[in-house]
């Protein structure tokens, strides 16, 4: 083997003119980018701007149909154009580390994961299977998960999400490859989870290592970037060191993904661009409509100490929601702030009646509700609109967005005024009726995510209900929905229960905070005082994890 | 709910006690489906029109004298009430007897028992072809492109469709009178197999082919595979090591039931190819109307596939740890 380590002087990466086209579509055009040692440079986007395509052509992996062109790339001074795929797989794993998007199924959930980080050891060097395990021993034991010589033996489903992604990371470095590609390695991570990973990398590039991270986030990408590029259409539009290029954005593409962090920014401000007018114009008309359709009444809903409690292996109960109580009031918003496995999503279930409480009750307009039978409540079903996380697999796969929006609105609605009302609905969320005959496959995320609220307001609800409705969007397209939401709640006088584990996303759109922790609030009040004076030392956690942008220096 | 991350070590030992828990639970539940095949098989039996007393001395068509169809019934117990019939059947059979038959004049287990090897032989040799068939097709048609593809999927759903008789006539047309390699029936030795487990395994590798091809692909775009790739593992690794796991998943889940149809096939395949054994001892039992022969097949085969389905359900999960116990 020879020593990666002797070319610490020179860049560990070094691509200039690179282009990737797929088919004849240029993906990626001309990109030049310079990693050395102990350096972290971020390439920041929205989905669809060639970032991902960029990281994986910088390890031949690209995919097939993939043209793959570049003036010079140079992984650890070594030059691989034309490299052939042999020598291609020599340096995977060696000179470069990489660690996929998707961090929860990028290990083989059917082998321990001391066999997947050994494959590194084992591709690339003549270790004995006992050094090999004594090295996975010393990866696992630097990206920090304990007990590692009983993880060896787990395998990835048996682990939590960060463990997951500190296993992933091992398996990246266990040969100490000058570079690490971490392409998004913190989304689908909580939040102290994701303060945990950013230190791990931090560390990692203190220890020496140069690591190129991909993400659409700029507040995470604030940590630990030292240099950042901004990649809009497969361009880079702007590149600087981290402090300056956040204090002094040039680029309009790196303002906007600037303005989208909702972290630290009032409710009520906009996050996005303003539409184009004609958009705006001809939506505030469908929602003037909207009202003396309606003719909304005040609605109220009400829970009283909820428990619920799940079977897990074994037999034990355990309460997933442990005496929450919350009111929802019209025009209002309640953040529901808490990790995975706190009960936000069973909280969310509840309040739509759609699974019992074991104690406590849902109260809606002051009637019972949770404790009525469906038959008794399906009447006032249409107050309650519901918006989930996956809005894709919430749709049936079959229909268009006129099928979608009919099926929502034939309660209310006879066949002919349907097509004409789904317009409307679409001209609420600011989509166009040109989206009507396309299956929801072939939409963006955030169109998604707009035609799930379309049908959410379909049955003209007075609540709604949000569970983590932007959490599997970029921050530019949640940014655009958050304003849309906002919106629509000033436009219809719509109440909220906006669940979410992002702390920022839920400081932006609240006016009441509650803090989920195992099950129970542990924290509730105003948003404003809750974030300038968290007083429950969980609130104060989360807090001192969640990624923000440094303060602007004047 | 799953709290997130003191869920981390679910001791091994546990899963272990979990699974043989559930095998014992899986066993008792066939002990149940055992004895609602005998009872439905039972009455069925006495629903058909017709005297049993009839048809042992000889069938419809005998001259029996009421003396001696008197006799038989004493003989059998048929002269007594319906029920007390059923009892003394559940305990003849709980114990092993399956009584003997009309037509062979023999205790039935030690025939049944007798031609079990065979069928088995057979069944396990069919199913071990359709899978290694399958693997080999599945494995072929993802790596030729869209081609490929094409190709494979065309060649499964024709070897799932095709009918057993018409198969094992074509290849002994071909390979027996045509090529004269093999023979046309199953003579005792190798060679005699040839040809009843091909016929068996090509329509059920057509079967399996479908999902592990299916679930192959997914697994080559899997996340985990580009991780793996990204580790320098050629795509023969990343077959070998990863993806064909997973594309051997619904394969052993489906072969409980691929067991079944097996059994099934035999009864056209040992007829077809003259070889001893379950089915055509079944098929010769039917057209005789030998009841406790009938009955005892069926209770065979029914206590093979809740073996082979209490097996293929405990496999599955040892494979894939993410199943739970």
């Amino acid at each position: 083997m020879s020593a990666p380590g002797d070319a610490s002087s020179g860049p560990v990466l070094r691509a200039a003119d690179l282009s990737v086209s797929f088919g004849g579509r240029s993906v990626v055009r001309g990109v030049d980018l310079e990693v050395r040692p102990g350096e972290c440079l971020a390439i920041v986007g929205e989905s669809g701007s060639g970032k991902s395509v960029t990281a994986r052509s910088l390890i031949g992996l690209a995919g097939p149909g993939a043209a793959v062109t570049a003036a010079e790339l140079e992984l650890a001074g070594r030059s691989v154009v034309g490299s052939s795929e042999r020598d291609w797989r020599g340096a995977r794993g060696r000179d470069v580390g990489f660690i996929a998007q998707d961090a929860l199924v990028s290990l083989d959930p059917l082998r321990p994961i001391g066999r997947e980080i050994g494959d590194s050891l084992r591709l690339h060097t003549r270790l004995s299977p006992a050094e090999r395990r004594r090295r996975v021993l010393d990866a696992l034991a630097s990206v920090g998960l304990p007990d590692a010589a009983v993880r060896i033996g787990q395998r990835s489903g048996e682990l939590s999400g960060g463990q997951r992604q500190r296993a992933l990371i091992a398996s990246a470095i266990a040969l100490r490859p000058p570079l690490l590609l971490a392409d998004e390695p913190t989304t689908a991570l909580d939040v102290t989870v994701q303060a945990q990973v950013l230190d791990l990398l931090t560390s990692l590039k203190a220890g020496g290592m140069g690591i190129l991270l991909i993400s659409h986030d700029l507040a995470v990408v604030a940590q630990l970037a030292d240099r950042i590029a901004v990649l809009e259409d497969g361009r880079i539009v702007e590149t600087g060191p981290t402090e300056q290029l956040l204090a002094e954005p040039k680029a309009e593409g790196t303002r906007r993904l600037l303005a989208a962090v909702p972290f630290g920014r009032p409710r009520g401000t906009r996050l996005s661009p303003d539409g184009p007018p004609t958009r705006v114009a001809s939506a505030a008309s469908g929602a003037a409509r909207a009202p003396t359709r309606s003719a909304p009444s005040p609605v109220t809903l009400e829970a009283v100490g909820l428990v619920k409690h799940f079977r897990v292996a074994g037999g034990r109960r355990i309460p997933a929601v442990d005496g929450v109580s919350f009111t929802l009031e019209p025009g209002r918003t309640l953040g529901l702030v808490g990790e995975s496995g706190s009960g936000k999503s069973t909280v969310a279930r509840l309040a739509l009646a759609l699974t019992s409480p074991d104690a406590g009750e849902v109260r809606l307009n002051g009637q019972a509700w949770s404790t009525l039978s469906e038959r008794q409540r399906r009447p006032n079903r249409s107050l309650l609109g519901a918006v989930y996380q996956d809005a894709l697999s919430s749709f049936d796969p079959r229909l268009t967005v006129e099928g979608i929006l009919g099926d929502a609105l034939r309660p209310r609605e006879p066949r002919e005024r349907r097509r004409e009302e789904a317009v409307r609905l679409l001209e609420l969320v600011e989509l166009s009726s040109a989206v009507l005959g396309t299956r929801p496959v072939h939409l963006s995320g955030g169109q998604r995510q707009r035609v799930a609220i379309a049908r959410a307001l379909a049955a003209e609800p007075r609540i709604l209900i949000c569970d983590e409705p932007v959490s599997a969007l970029d921050v530019s397209v949640q940014a655009t929905v958050l304003d849309l939401l906002d919106r629509l709640q000033r436009e219809l006088g719509l109440a909220y229960l906006f669940i979410s584990h992002d702390l920022g996303v839920i400081q932006h759109v609240s006016d009441t905070v509650a803090v989920l922790h195992d099950g129970r609030i542990v924290e509730t009040g105003a948003a404003e005082a809750l974030f300038r004076n968290p007083e429950h030392p969980y609130t104060r956690r989360l807090l001192a994890a969640a990624p923000r942008l440094p303060e602007p220096a004047g | 709910m799953t709290p997130g991350s003191p869920r981390a070590e679910p001791p091994a030992a546990g899963r272990a006690g979990r699974l043989a828990l559930r095998a014992l639970a899986r066993i008792g539940g066939g002990v149940l489906v055992l004895w609602a095949v005998a009872t439905l098989t039972f009455f069925a039996l006495r629903l058909i029109p017709g005297d049993p007393a009839q048809a042992l001395l000889g069938g419809p068509g005998s001259q029996a004298s009421e003396e001696a169809l008197a006799a038989v019934r004493a003989e059998y117990g048929l002269d007594q009430p319906l029920l007390a019939q059923y009892l003394r059947q559940l305990g003849r059979l709980a114990t092993g007897d399956f009584g003997s038959s009309y037509a062979l004049r023999t205790e039935v287990a030690p025939l049944l028992l007798s031609q079990l090897g065979g069928t088995l032989l057979l069944a396990v040799l069919a199913l071990a072809a359709g899978w290694v068939l399958a693997l080999l097709l599945a494995s072929w048609s993802t790596r030729g492109g869209r081609v490929g593809e094409r190709i494979g999927s065309a060649l499964e759903v024709v070897g799932a469709g095709l009918p057993h008789f018409w198969l094992a006539t074509v290849l002994i047309l071909v390979f027996s009178v045509g090529l004269g390699w093999l023979p046309p029936i199953s003579t005792p030795g190798p060679l005699g197999l040839v040809l009843p487990v091909v016929t068996l395994a090509v329509p059920l590798a057509g079967f399996l082919g479908q999902v592990m091809r299916e679930s192959l692909l997914d697994a080559l775009e899997a996340p985990f595979a580009l991780s793996a790739r990204a580790r320098g593992e050629s795509e023969g690794g990343v077959r070998r090591r990863h993806a064909l796991r997973h594309a051997a998943l619904p394969g052993v889940a489906l072969s409980g039931w691929a067991f079944g149809y097996l059994i099934s096939g035999a009864v056209v395949v040992e007829t077809i190819f003259a070889r001893p054994g379950l089915g055509r001892t079944l098929l010769n039992a039917v057209t005789e109307r030998d009841v406790p022969v009938v009955v005892g097949v069926v209770l065979l085969v029914a206590l093979a596939y809740i073996l082979v389905t209490v097996v293929t359900d405990i496999a599955a999960r040892i494979l894939d740890p993410r199943v739970p116990a």
